[in-house]
């Protein structure tokens, strides 16, 4: 049967790698290529790729301004897709169906919609029907609703409110032709309390299509609840990954300790150019 | 280790492949025209998408005739990915019914889990059981995990083809071969350390 899978992300803005918190805050990590290089590592199942840098841009009607940054992002996804051997999700301010073939082509295997797929549903269903519905992940980005024990989606960056609660949406996409559904909490973003359980628990029940969870890690064992008492197929952070050596190794040893199945994180080496990198 | 031909003939993984093998050091000869076939020992057909479209292609550049001639005359190393393994049927079922290039006798049909909470397309890392004695999964675990993507597969006319299965809701096939012809389900290509050395393996047998 199919592993569970453990996928670090990474977040760009203006052509830094960044962590993030609560949406708002940012704080510059480094060069690109640096950083993807040291997460590729063998222990990845995949590796998400956003590029949260031009919402802001777009919305000046400047798309001038877009123009060195978004050279450089596909520049750099060209060359992570070089030494990138395991699936790539790239998002981020995809908006029309040539924008998805021109990232494949760089070298994803999937993309990663968000704004677009809330304001047309329909542009999922016109993904999946010409890439196929693995290549197309629908991004949800949800807040916590007080009082009503309930989600609300975001879009845009989490700027603009929906009032659409996040099992309906999931379930509208899934319905529309989404291969997987990357869930994100706003509330727990870069807060490292660890996920939340019940917004996964929540969505994971609504569909069948697999769930990744995204926001709030901050030490090994959410991955595990995530998994065991929230039922996603994967877990995805971000911020962590930073923070130590070889993170991504260490974060899968545990979860194979803890008996979860996930591809065994043993490694041998594979002798071959891998100083290219 | 051999250098490996890589038949281009508009396939979305042909780029990763190329990436796979340049990073192994394996020097690859992009094909772009069924003659250049001719020279090469070792033949790599990568494929994403429909069984009727990449016939529909390979056709039309020639290659169908070319692939068969190497392989089943002059007996050439080949190894068919995703799609590129699916077309070595006889007939393709996906999206009505397709002649493939008939190298080893068998159908591609649809994936039927007897589990209905399991999705379909089958994407993720599965493990595979190898069944048998096969070069290409030299020095790797007993039950290797790689990479799937894919709502259709390959079974043989012959069980003896069958030299891998991996479970989901049930048998899958995993990879096929005789003689000196494979074709693997999944991506090696995306399918990291086990992935890369399947693929060096190839290069290597002679």
């Amino acid at each position: 049967m199919l592993k569970i899978r453990l996928i670090p992300v990474v977040l760009m803005r203006n052509g830094m790698v960044v962590q993030s918190k609560g949406f708002s805050r940012y704080q510059a990590l480094g060069n690109a290529s640096t950083i993807v290089g040291r997460l590729s590592n063998w222990s990845a199942d995949e590796l998400i790729y956003l590029d949260i840098s031009r919402e802001a841009k777009y919305d000046l009607r400047r798309e001038d301004l877009n123009y060195p940054n978004r050279a450089e992002f596909e520049e750099i996804m060209v060359d992570i897709a070089k030494n990138c051997f395991m699936p790539l999700t790239v998002g981020g301010g995809i908006r029309t169906l040539d924008q998805v073939r021109q990232r494949l082509k760089a070298g994803a295997d999937k993309v990663s919609v968000n704004s677009q797929a809330f304001r047309d549903p329909g542009f999922i269903s016109a993904a999946a029907r010409e890439f196929g519905s693995q290549c197309v992940v629908v991004s949800i980005d949800v807040r916590g609703v007080e009082g009503s024990g309930g989600w609300e989606v975001f879009i845009d960056g989490g700027k603009t409110a929906t009032k659409k609660t996040a099992v309906e949406w999931a379930r509208e996409v899934e319905s529309a032709g989404a291969g997987e559904i990357l869930l994100n909490s706003i509330d727990r973003d870069g807060m490292r309390r660890g996920y939340d359980i019940e917004l996964i628990r929540a969505v994971t029940d609504a569909v069948r299509i697999p769930v990744i969870a995204l926001g709030g890690v901050g030490e090994w064992t959410h991955f595990q609840e995530a998994i065991e008492s929230g039922g996603a197929r994967a877990v995805a952070a971000a911020n962590i990954f930073q923070y130590t050596e070889n993170s991504v190794h260490l974060a899968k040893t545990f979860l194979h300790k803890q008996g979860i199945d996930v591809r065994s994180p043993l490694i041998k080496t594979v002798t071959g150019r891998e100083g290219t990198r | 280790m051999h250098r490996v031909a890589l038949v281009d003939y508009g396939s979305g993984n042909y780029a990763s492949v190329r990436n796979a093998f340049r990073h192994l050091g394996v020097t690859v000869a992009d094909v772009e025209r069924p003659e250049q076939l001719e020279a090469e020992s070792h033949i790599v057909l990568p494929g994403v998408g429909a069984f009727g479209n990449v016939m529909d292609k390979l056709s039309k550049s020639g290659f169908t005739e070319a692939i068969r001639r190497e392989v089943l005359h002059r007996e050439k190393f080949f190894l068919g990915i995703c799609v590129g393994m699916q077309v070595l049927a006889t007939t393709g079922m996906e999206f009505g019914s397709h002649p493939g290039l008939g190298i080893i006798p068998g159908k591609v049909t649809p994936i039927e889990p007897d589990d209905g909470k399991l999705s379909i397309p089958h994407m993720g890392w599965n493990q595979v059981s190898v069944q048998g004695d096969c070069a290409l999964f030299t020095g790797m675990d007993l039950e290797p995990t790689f990479y799937f993507v894919h709502s259709f597969h390959f079974l043989p006319d012959n069980p003896e083809d069958r030299l891998g299965i991996c479970d989901y809701g049930g048998p899958v096939t995993a990879c096929v071969g005789r003689n000196r012809v494979f074709g693997v389900q999944f991506h090696p290509e995306k399918s990291q350390e086990a992935g890369l050395q399947l693929l060096r393996n190839f290069a290597n047998i002679c």
